[in-house]
């Protein structure tokens, strides 16, 4: 007992001093960091309800970190959409990733006011990408000023993601929402629970989910089969999954994330023979997807010509209506009812979003 | 005649097409049913697969599950004739079943097999 509270004592006093919680670990010696784990691959988000050391003292000691260059301040823009603002968001979180490789970095969120998890989704994506290739960082944040914004950044799940003091948002229970969900094999059991959710909120039957059922399970496996190789080190790709309920419209919005190559990246990497002729003069990103789509490239990296059936399932319940709004932002393409052109700045992966509504 | 009902005896949400792909695979589905019920069919019996009570049947399962087997008996028209099929919710799985079991052997596929 007389231990437990020299050690919690010897925690706060180490805390006031401003110490990390890694260096507090290693400096009192317990909870060591296993070798080979990066002791700073630390993500941690402040509590929204103001706390005593978030007061005047705490910011002044962050103003004064980032006056000496030893934390950077990093604004996220307002509109931190991908799908609606791509160009602006993806600059943003390419400077993150840029920067936060030698600098500690403060991502504020405050300015937020248009939020999609799709980007989200993203931002946990490059943060993993990170720790699989060994990176030490530290990287802090504060959640949007916006009730909206932060309201749907806790009901996400985002928080169960990094090391948040927000217990709260944890516990939170959002009846329109499926929070996000990660992995990177095809888990039947995931998409039960999505199709479930989608009988409850549009009263579909079992058997009307059956496509969507479909659609969901070959997108995750795909990413099963799009790990790359980066000199010795393969990375597995993996799917993040996001769901939730509009009432205003009685649907239901989707956004799934595939971490792999990207589907331009793909196409031109293993191109065959009979599909070399047809990109020949398919420059723009953009076609790649559409041709993908259209079942052009009927072949993946196994070479096996009966796989890789994914894009032309999906375009053809979108033809069909089954699904609407099918938007897929792929490396620099994108590809949309409205807007079909490139992108300036890339993705690494694949974004697909579509509804599904009950006419 | 012999039955599977999938919802029952293996799963109500299939996976993708190989067991490295995730739980429930088209591979793992005919390496513990399929093929073992199949080789033990006597002459002139038949294999009922009942696909009613799933949430879905994703292609590749179907494929690897359906066409695997084609590709190790190495005779679609055995396989054919002695599987009958059952799918009162959803009769176009029926469809797709039929239509890898007859492009498995095509020549694309042999080819990419061997290789």
């Amino acid at each position: 007992m007389k231990k437990l509270k020299n050690k919690s004592w010897k925690d706060r006093h180490a805390q006031k001093k401003g110490l990390d919680k890694a260096y507090r670990q290693s400096i009192y010696g317990y909870e060591i960091t296993p070798i080979g784990k990066p002791r700073y691959s630390v993500i941690e988000y402040d509590q929204p309800v103001k706390r005593y050391y978030q007061s005047a003292k705490d910011k002044k000691r962050l103003a004064h970190r980032v006056e000496k260059g030893k934390r950077k301040e990093l604004v996220a823009p307002s509109n931190f959409s991908l799908y609606q603002n791509p160009i602006e968001t993806l600059e943003y979180l390419e400077q993150v990733s840029d920067t936060v490789i030698d600098t500690p970095v403060h991502i504020r969120m405050e300015p937020i006011n248009v939020l999609t998890i799709d980007t989200i989704m993203y931002f946990l994506a490059i943060l993993k990408k990170l720790r699989l290739y060994g990176i030490n960082f530290y990287c802090r944040g504060s959640l949007p000023d916006d009730q909206e914004c932060r309201h749907l950044l806790q009901a996400s799940g985002f928080l169960s993601y990094v090391n948040s003091s927000d217990k709260s948002a944890d516990l939170t229970h959002e009846s329109d929402v499926v929070r996000i969900v990660s992995g990177h094999s095809a888990e039947g059991q995931t998409v039960k629970s999505v199709c479930d959710f989608v009988i409850s909120k549009l009263c579909y039957t079992r058997i009307e989910t059956m496509k969507l059922y479909n659609m969901i399970m070959e997108l995750m496996s795909n990413t099963k089969n799009h790990a790359y190789i980066n000199q010795s080190l393969t990375i597995l790709a993996d799917w993040y999954i996001f769901v939730y309920y509009l009432p205003q419209k009685n649907a239901v919005r989707f956004i799934f994330l595939d971490t792999g190559a990207g589907i331009p990246t793909t196409v031109r990497k293993r191109l065959y023979e009979p599909a070399k002729e047809l990109v020949r003069n398919l420059n723009p990103h953009t076609d790649y997807i559409k041709s993908a789509l259209d079942g052009d490239f009927l072949r993946s990296r196994t070479g096996e010509a009966y796989r890789g059936n994914g894009l032309p399932t999906i375009n053809s319940f979108y033809k069909e209506g089954y699904i609407k709004d099918l938007t897929i932002i792929s490396n620099r393409g994108y590809f949309s009812e409205a807007k079909q052109d490139d992108l300036d700045s890339g993705l690494d992966g694949t974004l697909f979003y579509w509804e599904l509504s009950r006419e | 005649m012999s039955r599977i009902k999938i919802a029952e005896e293996f799963t109500d949400s299939p996976g993708a097409r190989y067991k490295a792909d995730g739980g429930f695979s088209g591979q793992e589905f005919r390496e513990k049913l399929l093929k073992p019920r199949f080789d033990a069919l006597k002459p002139k019996e038949f294999l009922e697969i009942d696909f009613d009570g799933c949430y879905g049947y994703p292609p590749s399962f179907l494929e690897e599950a359906f066409g695997g087997l084609v590709r190790e008996i190495g005779d679609s028209k055995v396989v054919e004739n002695k599987l009958k099929f059952k799918a009162d919710e959803e009769p176009a799985v029926i469809t797709k079943v039929k239509k890898y079991i007859q492009d498995a052997l095509s020549k694309k596929y042999i080819h990419n097999a061997n290789s």
